[in-house]
């Protein structure tokens, strides 16, 4: 039972059917709620401040609402002003969302660490995960509050027409997801900070230049590209989306862009935070390889199903740019993971280890287990192919278009492309031996990390300084050349125009690129199976002492137990007399 | 300890010094065994070896910074041991982290708690979190505490040591075997001390296993079955208070006849390594040991005879010089304070008289029982006793011994 609710826990029921069962754990869920969420919703209730941060927050929307819908009513038809408003109110309402959901979130775990509750915590046993979806879902509550109160306001737009009732509801369902993902992030970032102040700062300067990346990218920029697409839906306004889902029209790329899209840009980021989340909170020792493994498995697959997807949706005149653009958010996600991954230790630990023992886990779990080794293998195994697949589609239909295909449409070569590919490709592989190779001889993940971004920081810059003073002195484009171990030398490759020493330069590096990182991999691993040993050798050395003391405990108990023996007469162990 | 660590512990096994398992009866509530723990390249724990017998209430005392909270962190789980290993109530800490969770309770030092809930709020979140089956066991752990009036009492208002009280009240809900209490009094006022103390003499009276960590020695040497004395991640000394007191005597003794080398004093202290509820076998020959320690097994019977067991255990302890149990007794009397002296000098076991006015400070060996025997002794030569007390400051005097005031 849960002690919090006074709810006894339903017993199981006897039909194992799903509808059954689905009804079981709605049942078990209510009545047994996550005690970390009910304990802080008590805390909250008693919280004096917040009816008064809610009222003023709601008096202001209102008042802004009410200053744009007066404004402009004299000056535009009523449906203008319904979409002003609408915009305004979501606006404000999205910014709100993306600052103080994670500021809240940022609070959750970082002050449980910083008022000393935190090992209590841990000490009941309660499962990282369970810790994780308790914060979460007490800083949505929270901010989850924020937006029921606003409702109202928001309803109002769509009173003076240009918006329709469902595009409100659906503009509150995005506002959720928002404060879905704002919390996420706001407590992956507290899971790893000691200090509240520190969290939620920290939280507030990133979350602010994201957000007003996301709103400008995601809003007036997309739905330009939107309008040209569906008409219906008015160009330049930042909050297109839920109008998107009422007035375009439905068929594949209704699919692939107001369904496929947005669940894979939910889904994986708020998948990634929360297993953040839950390594953070995790021990050291224990296993928080696995979770983030996962997701890195699943989210490569799905980018690279959705970018081949995207390129053949595409127009044939725009996948060579959307080929290298697609190639380029790889080549960013790939270098993030590989960061990610040089955070990982050199083998599992012993709880680890006798945890796989116990539960006679396979060789798929193991490998997807902590270890350095294997992370470096499950990136290349992971990312290659999505670069090899991503070049190949790419390229593939720029040599299967017929020039006829289309009106306007000129052939183009898939040189370019093929060039991008691989030497994004082949940097990819040097990234990941690097990262496997610091992380190796790094006692921490921290200055593995720190020595990864300087070394890419130093390879992504000096060639391009060094070709700049080369070719002011030469005033020859073959200076351009020297500029080739910079990643950013891959977009030189793209077009036919340049010096073949250019081309040459690239595939030449390309090639040096792969044989580094493959070399420095190797010696990753060698150091790696040498920690390893070395560590199982002193396990065994303590694990062999420790035994041969439990045997000479053992031997005299019964040299005792035989010295006895005849003296005592009488067996031991039986009931003596009353 | 993951793989990692492997390289930087430089662990010498050949090296450590000779550990000799404990002859005990049943299995130990907490088993340490040539624990090493290292941050960065300092070692802060060497081979710590020591066990708490179930029931024991074990004060683990060292100066800051010996490494008492690494090892009381390492036995919560919340630290992975480097080298060797950790058993509470037979469960490798390293190995199954979650049993050892259900069977310890843990109260660090200066812990938290939350402020916006009220005391049953409080302790029904934890119960949640323990999964505790059901309610009425806040209830009881509210009695047990003394809690119960506090129930409805935001934590906020409560004051130090209400909030210390309910910090072990959360450590209580799911019945742990083990209690873990790092500086439990550690700024509570001398009512709250006292009111602690009490409440960890009534948990052991329920069967719980404790293990104290102090600074404030008489203490717990009030409260503390034994204790063990850790100095720069080393046990120097182990065992109950009394015990070491007399080895250490003994070998003051030893010394002050040529036997033994100043300098090797606390070596040869480090070397005894008694374990708690053990009585050493030079007691036993000399009839010193307490009966109730017999009748409650804390006597395993390889002791009785120690020269019939061949095996390193026991090897170890034979050569020790034959010691007693020394003790300070203070009697207020009434009457003449020479008369006592006069009844008491060449009495069994008495070794030294002190008079003042009302009172006879008598230093005594052997077992408690020879106090009684000493009380009895005056009291049919008519000598009027108001109040008989041991000296307390045992401990104090034996950390001051082994220890060298050394930091890490």
């Amino acid at each position: 039972m849960s002690v919090q609710t006074g709810e006894t826990i339903p017993p199981a029921p006897a039909s194992q059917r799903a509808v059954d069962r689905a009804r079981h754990r709605i049942a078990i869920w209510r009545a047994d709620p996550n005690p970390i969420w009910i304990r802080e919703l008590r805390q909250s209730a008693r919280l004096t401040r917040t009816p008064f941060i809610l009222m003023a927050i709601t008096m202001f929307v209102t008042l802004i609402i009410a200053a744009v819908g007066g404004v402009l009513s004299d000056q535009v038809a009523s449906d203008k002003v319904g979409l002003a408003t609408f915009n305004t109110f979501f606006s404000i309402a999205f910014f709100l969302v993306a600052w103080v959901g994670p500021a809240l979130a940022a609070n959750a775990i970082a002050s449980e660490r910083e008022g000393r509750t935190w090992e209590a915590v841990l000490l009941t046993g309660l499962r990282p995960q369970v810790i994780a979806r308790g914060k979460f879902l007490a800083a949505f509550t929270a901010i989850g509050t924020y937006i029921v109160t606003l409702a109202p306001v928001g309803a109002l737009c769509f009173l003076f027409g240009g918006v329709q009732a469902l595009e409100v509801a659906i503009a509150f369902v995005f506002l959720f997801i928002f404060a879905l993902l704002s919390v996420a992030f706001g407590l992956a970032l507290s899971s790893k900070m000691a200090s509240s102040r520190g969290a939620i700062v920290l939280t507030l300067l990133l979350s602010v230049p994201i957000s007003l990346f996301v709103y400008g990218l995601g809003g007036p920029a997309m739905s330009t590209a939107i309008h040209r697409l569906w008409a219906a839906v008015p160009e330049g306004p930042p909050v297109w989306l839920p109008m998107a889902y009422v007035r375009g029209s439905f068929g594949f790329e209704y699919l692939v862009l107001l369904v496929g899209l947005p669940a894979i840009l939910v889904v994986l980021p708020a998948w990634f935070f929360y297993e953040t989340t839950v390594a953070n909170l995790s021990g050291n020792n224990d296993d928080r390889s696995s979770g983030m493994k996962h997701w890195f498995a699943v989210s490569s697959l799905l980018l690279t199903a959705t970018a081949v997807l995207a390129l053949y949706s595409v127009p044939a005149n725009d996948v060579d740019d959307f080929g290298v653009f697609a190639l380029v958010l790889l080549s960013m996600y790939a270098a993030f993971c590989a960061f990610v991954f040089a955070g990982e230790p050199v083998g599992p630990s012993r709880r680890v280890t006798m945890d796989w023992e116990r539960s006679g886990a396979g060789a798929i779990r193991r490998f997807f287990g902590p270890g350095l080794v294997r992370a470096a293998e499950l990136q290349l195994i992971g990312l290659l192919p999505a670069f090899a697949l991503t070049t190949f589609v790419a390229a593939y239909i720029l040599l299967s278009t017929p020039p006829s295909s289309m009106p306007y449409y000129t052939p183009k070569s898939p040189d370019g492309i093929i060039r991008f590919g691989s030497y994004a490709a082949s940097f990819y592989v040097f990234v990941v031996g690097a990262g496997a190779f610091l992380r190796a001889r790094a006692s921490a993940p921290t200055p593995a990390r720190v020595l990864l971004f300087v070394t890419m920081a130093a390879i992504a810059v000096v060639p391009w300084i060094v070709a700049a003073i080369g070719g002011a002195i030469a005033r020859s484009d073959e200076a351009l050349a020297v500029a080739s171990p910079s990643p950013f030398f891959a977009f030189a490759l793209l077009g036919d125009s340049k010096p073949d020493v250019v081309y040459l330069s690239g595939w030449g590096m390309s090639a040096l690129w792969v044989v580094l990182g493959f070399t420095l991999l190797v010696v990753a691993g060698r150091k790696s199976r040498e920690i390893v040993a070395k560590f199982e050798r002193t396990l065994a050395e303590a694990e062999q002492r420790l035994a041969e003391e439990d045997a000479a405990m053992e031997a005299a108990l019964l040299a005792e137990a035989e010295a006895r023996a005849p003296a005592g007469g009488e067996p031991q162990g039986g009931e003596g007399p009353a | 300890m993951s793989a990692e660590q492997a390289p930087e512990l430089g662990v010498s096994f050949a090296s450590q010094a000779s550990y000799e398992p404990p002859v005990s009866l049943g299995p130990p509530a907490l088993r340490v065994r040539h624990l090493w723990h290292r941050f960065g390249h300092f070692d802060v724990l060497r081979d710590v070896c020591f066990e708490v017998p179930q029931g024991e209430i074990f004060g683990f005392i060292g100066p800051n910074g010996a490494g008492k909270t690494t090892t009381i962190r390492i036995m919560a789980t919340l630290l992975e041991p480097m080298a060797g290993r950790v058993e509470v109530d037979g469960i490798d800490v390293t190995v199954d982290p979650e049993a050892v969770r259900r069977v310890i309770g843990y109260m660090p030092d200066h812990a938290g708690v939350y402020e916006r809930v009220t005391v049953r709020e409080y302790l029904e979140f934890f119960a949640d979190a323990f999964r505790v089956p059901s309610a009425t066991v806040v209830d009881a752990v509210l009695e047990l505490t003394d809690l119960g009036p506090l129930s409805d009492k935001l934590v906020a208002t409560m004051s130090k040591g209400q909030k210390q009280r309910l910090q072990l009240a959360r450590i209580l809900l799911h019945d742990p075997k083990v209690l873990i209490l790092d500086e439990p009094a550690s700024d509570l006022d001398p009512r709250a001390r006292i009111e602690m103390r009490n409440l960890l003499l009534e948990l052991r009276s329920l069967g719980k296993t404790i293990l104290l960590s102090s600074h404030i020695l008489t203490e717990l040497s009030d409260v503390c079955t034994s204790v063990g004395i850790l100095e720069r991640g080393r046990i120097l000394v182990c065992g109950p208070i009394g015990e070491i007191g007399a080895r250490l005597e003994a070998q003051r003794a030893a010394q002050a006849i040529g036997h033994a080398p100043p300098a090797a004093q606390a070596e040869l202290v480090r070397g005894a390594q008694l374990q708690p509820g053990q009585v050493h076998p030079a007691q036993l020959q000399s009839g010193q040991a307490h009966p109730a320690q017999l009748q409650s097994g804390q006597v395993h019977p390889a002791q009785l005879h120690p020269g019939a067991v061949a095996g390193a255990p026991l090897q170890a302890q034979a050569p020790q010089p034959s010691i007693a149990v020394r003790r300070r007794v203070k009697l207020k009397i009434l009457g003449q304070p020479e008369y006592v002296a006069s009844l008491l000098r060449g009495g069994p076991g008495v070794v030294d008289i002190e008079l003042s006015y009302g009172m006879a400070v008598v230093t005594i060996d052997g077992p408690e029982a020879r106090i009684a025997d000493m009380v009895a002794h005056l009291v049919r030569n008519n000598v009027g006793i108001l109040g008989v007390e041991q000296e307390r400051n045992e401990l104090e005097r034996i950390f001051l011994e082994v220890t060298r005031g050394e930091m890490q």
